[in-house]
């Protein structure tokens, strides 16, 4: 198992940044492509928001079924007030990528 | 508002008018003195008739001059020294070292957030002046932890959004302490990518859209101008319904479009004149004695 702590990436007691969410999706990522189980540590962190926990977290629903994520993806010491955001951040994902999207996407102007 | 400017020799002066605050009119003020500048080399701000300025307005005022100043326009401040609460407010933010021909000196005594630019790549330096002036504060001792965490949280979501949505490289920022109220602003500006630029963009049948219809889009639960395998939506969500219950204020003027919601009431309007960026004002109720805490305890794996 893969433990990534939070703090070593955003190098800060706030995991604030996308930008440093994206990093911890990447390493998910290629874990979870080799099915191999990740353990996100919180230690140290004191504040988290939604910018980062989408990056990071629910992203993740856009690319794997929630049955995989279970499996793979633990997490620990997160402070309860952050617990109810992530799960706030959690539920939109479900509901953005478990919605039919391609609809809508057909009609974004790609840049 | 009308805005007035005259001739002194080579400079044009533009007069500050009596009052501006941090509302539809001033924004529209301000974006009309963006407009005013352009073409022109010599600038002065005449603070004669202005008997009072909302010091967080800066971040507005001070990223024009420091916008034209890279293009070679000179400014001069006149007529400051008539309203020392003024002059004293605006040495102590920083506002005035921007201009030549002041001299500062600074007092500790003040209730400002200085004036300040970040690189929006460098999100450190912007984090830790939020913890400086904001966090570390003596200003809101007696606000709960958890009313507190709210706080940070907005603030670090309108910087992600910034950073997220304008592509722009810097934020201009600067806020105050309004003892007597109770309450705090923190005004952030940027020159990137608008509002309505973003909607507009995103899908075809948006293309038509106002400036005040894109904001009216932007800020509903779970819209998001971001790719179909990004997650987003949520962030002015969480913002907004904090401020409900914070009875505090959000401001958002972004292109041609004005959106506002103060104590869970939205106004939203068409603009006069074009801001060419965005200007987002925050302002928080200090006096908010909710604890904040989140009593329900959720298992992780529950979530997932």
């Amino acid at each position: 198992m893969e433990t990534i702590k939070i703090k070593d990436i955003t190098n800060s007691h706030l995991a604030v940044s996308s930008i440093d969410g994206d990093k911890v999706f990447d390493i998910i990522d290629v874990s979870f492509k080799a099915d191999k189980k990740v353990e996100l540590d919180f230690e140290g962190i004191e504040l988290t928001i939604t910018a980062f926990l989408n990056s990071s977290i629910g992203k993740l629903y856009s690319i794997y079924d929630v049955d995989k994520i279970k499996s793979l993806l633990s997490i620990i010491n997160l402070k309860q007030d952050e617990i109810a955001l992530l799960k706030l951040v959690i539920e939109k994902a479900k509901e953005r990528f478990g919605k039919d999207l391609s609809n809508e996407n057909d009609l974004v102007d790609e840049a | 508002m009308a805005l007035f400017t005259f001739w002194q020799g080579e400079w044009k002066k533009i007069q500050i008018p009596k009052s501006l605050k941090t509302d539809i009119e001033g924004f529209g003020f301000l974006t009309n003195l963006y407009h005013e500048i352009k073409g022109n080399k010599k600038i002065i701000f005449d603070f004669s008739n202005c008997e009072w300025l909302e010091a967080n307005l800066c971040a507005i005022l001070g990223s024009i001059v420091l916008i034209y100043q890279k293009q070679k326009v000179q400014f001069k401040i006149e007529n400051i020294e008539k309203q020392s609460f003024l002059q004293n407010t605006f040495e102590n933010n920083g506002f005035l070292k921007l201009f030549d021909n002041t001299i500062t000196n600074l007092n500790k005594k003040h209730s400002g957030i200085p004036f300040s630019k970040y690189d929006m790549k460098n999100e450190n330096e912007f984090e830790n002046y939020i913890y400086k002036y904001i966090l570390s504060a003596s200003k809101i001792p007696e606000m709960s932890e958890g009313a507190k965490r709210k706080i940070f949280r907005s603030i670090f979501e309108l910087f992600q959004n910034s950073v997220m949505h304008s592509g722009a490289s810097e934020l201009y920022v600067c806020g105050q302490y309004y003892t007597a109220k109770a309450r705090m602003a923190l005004t952030m500006v940027e020159y990137g990518k608008t509002f309505k630029h973003n909607v507009t963009n995103h899908l075809s049948i948006y293309n038509n859209f106002s400036g005040a219809e894109c904001l009216k889009w932007a800020v509903q639960s779970g819209n998001t101008t971001k790719s179909k395998t990004e997650a987003g939506g949520l962030g002015l969500d969480i913002i907004r319904e904090f401020l409900k219950l914070n009875q505090g204020k959000l401001q958002i003027n972004s292109a041609d479009g004005y959106w506002e919601e103060k104590k869970g009431i939205i106004f939203v309007t068409d603009c006069e004149y074009t801001f060419p960026g965005s200007i987002v004002n925050i302002e928080f109720n200090l006096r908010d004695k909710n604890s904040y805490i989140t009593h329900e305890e959720f298992n992780i794996s529950d979530i997932l």
